[in-house]
């Protein structure tokens, strides 16, 4: 009736493609023919729709994850001829080795065992082999066996992964949700990494959570775990938590019947450097925080450490072998000593 | 279209600073795409927050490795989602390998529940990700992002043709989906 439809031109001619000449066409067409003016108004209206879609905006954690594996292999900057000849006899050399991993290896890390439990169904088996994920759902939950050291229990809307399954490093990955473990091994066989910090246990039970921006809460309920995170450490025992956070690491462990006030006044300090709650805490503290105050002399400018130590000896005499200048020199191996002399008071 | 920057931190200093090796550079280069790469990744892993940051983590950590072979034949933007395409398709391969429990959920869909009070957004984002992916990106990296068809066929390593044909294909398949919400579309437009 009005000639050929012009479909198939639409978007060019709402795109400013096409010739002039032939915009004309299409605009003559336009005029005449109500099926083709109908299809440009949807062309306008998804186009206009798409561009108005919100841009969602990125994890925190996003930019601490990308540091984490730039540190892991920065790359080589200006390169010369030697450099890329290494490089490529490098490269070579990494290919072969990974072939020979691969070949070798994959044999050596075997998978672990996983039960999904969901609702009263009867469980279900499956294998989490290395470089997989495992995704629960809104219901289910998941019981994976850490080869034969250990166990960890999946809790609903949880992502982890399986990165290492040797007899020296048994390592998950976890993205978000929260998991349970109880591991029977010696200590540092067993690792999760999270957006914040990377979990170490020493030979425990622990309950791990990550939110949906990467930050988390570690809870020991048995034994130690450390959070490390890019050199800052915290040693986590029994009946203690940790709060972590993406570009930040681990915060400073507490016990969990500390006042939730002081644990307010400690995040503050940790995530946001405010000096006021930093006073609160060391004023706040009873004999047995002396866990976190210890923690606090690493993470404090020296003039603070003074109030900190004095605080610290008003709670309980210092430890056999730890002096008052080792104190304020907060010196990692002393702190290491202190932490572990006074366990048992805990 | 690629974001612009104000001198004295222009792209062009910044991506020089980068091929120096400077992370700084980087930091303020990834600033400014970060959530544009992060949510065209969103929309090819259709909503798994999750898999969207790994590969957005992953496309920025081999942008940072690989920018000193970046020689600006194309803007920087066109090379960058170049890398991010990539890293979204190799994610994807390698999640063929998601263990495969019986009556699984992917948590695929929960960012929605952010949205829920917004239907027509939501609409939106649901059409858009019930694109396939090589009519989907097409259509993110023409009106999300701007970029002209010759950069679209960059990235995608296709011809403008094909970049044309594909979003043709995507416009009538998303104006399908979305003609319920026509009334609500054409309103404020």
């Amino acid at each position: 009736m009005f000639g050929v439809h012009v479909t198939k031109r639409l978007l060019a001619f709402e795109e400013g493609l096409l010739s002039p000449r032939a915009a004309r066409r299409v605009t003559a067409h336009l005029e005449r023919c109500e099926r083709c003016r109908e299809r440009l108004q949807s062309i306008r209206l998804a186009a206009s729709a798409v561009r108005e879609s919100p841009v969602h905006r990125a994890p925190d954690s996003l930019w601490s994850g990308i540091e984490r594996s730039l540190d892991a292999g920065a790359p080589a900057v200006g390169p010369t001829r030697w450099r890329i000849a290494a490089a490529a006899f490098a490269t070579a050399l990494a290919i072969i080795a990974v072939i020979l991993v691969v070949k070798f290896t994959r044999r050596a890390e075997p998978g672990w065992a996983v039960v999904r439990v969901q609702n009263n169904e009867t469980p279900r088996t499956g294998t989490l082999g290395v470089g997989q994920w495992l995704v629960t759902g809104p219901e289910t939950r998941a019981r994976v066996s850490v080869g034969d050291i250990g166990e960890v229990e999946v809790a609903p809307n949880s992502r982890l992964r399986l990165l290492r399954s040797r007899p020296s490093d048994n390592r998950l990955s976890l993205a978000r949700g929260q998991i349970s473990t109880r591991i029977w091994a010696p200590p540092r066989l067993f690792f999760v990494e999270t957006p914040s910090a990377l979990a170490i246990d020493l030979g425990c039970a622990y309950q791990l959570t990550v939110d949906e921006h990467g930050g988390g809460l570690l809870r020991v309920t048995m034994g130690w775990v450390m959070l490390e995170d890019r050199g800052r450490e915290s040693m986590t025992p029994a009946r203690a938590v940790c709060r972590m956070r993406p570009g930040f690491g681990p915060g400073t462990p507490y016990f969990e019947d500390a006042p939730q006030q002081f644990a307010d006044h400690l995040a503050r300090f940790d995530f946001g450097g405010d000096a006021a709650a930093l006073d609160a805490v060391i004023a706040g503290a009873r004999p047995r925080d002396a866990l976190t105050l210890v923690h606090l002399l690493a993470r404090v400018d020296a003039g603070m450490r003074t109030a900190i130590v004095d605080r610290l000896m008003e709670l309980a005499p210092l430890p056999q072998g730890v002096t008052r200048e080792d104190a304020l020199a907060a010196n990692p191996e002393t702190l290491h000593r202190w932490i572990n002399k006074i366990a048992w008071a805990w | 279209m690629c974001p612009v920057i104000d001198t004295p931190d222009s792209e062009s200093a910044l991506v020089e600073a980068c091929r120096a090796g400077d992370r700084d550079a980087f930091r303020r280069l990834f600033e400014l795409y970060k959530d544009k790469v992060y949510s065209i990744a969103l929309y090819h892993f259709e909503g798994d927050r999750s898999a969207a940051a790994d590969a957005a983590q992953q496309a920025f950590v081999k942008a940072f490795s690989a920018v000193r072979h970046f020689r600006g034949n194309s803007a920087f933007c066109t090379w960058l989602y170049r890398i991010v395409w990539n890293c979204c398709i190799d994610r994807r391969r390698s999640e063929r390998g998601l263990l495969q429990l019986p009556d699984e959920l992917r948590d695929a869909d929960s960012h929605e529940d952010r949205y829920a009070e917004r239907e027509v957004a939501n609409a939106v984002q649901t059409a858009i990700r019930s694109l396939r992916p090589d009519l989907r990106w097409p259509i993110l990296l023409r009106y999300f992002e701007n970029l002209s068809y010759r950069d679209i066929g960059k990235i995608m390593r296709c011809s403008e043709g094909t970049v044309a044909s594909r979003l043709n294909r995507g416009h009538r398949m998303l104006a399908s989906k979305l003609e319920h919400l026509r009334a609500a579309l054409g309103r404020g437009r």
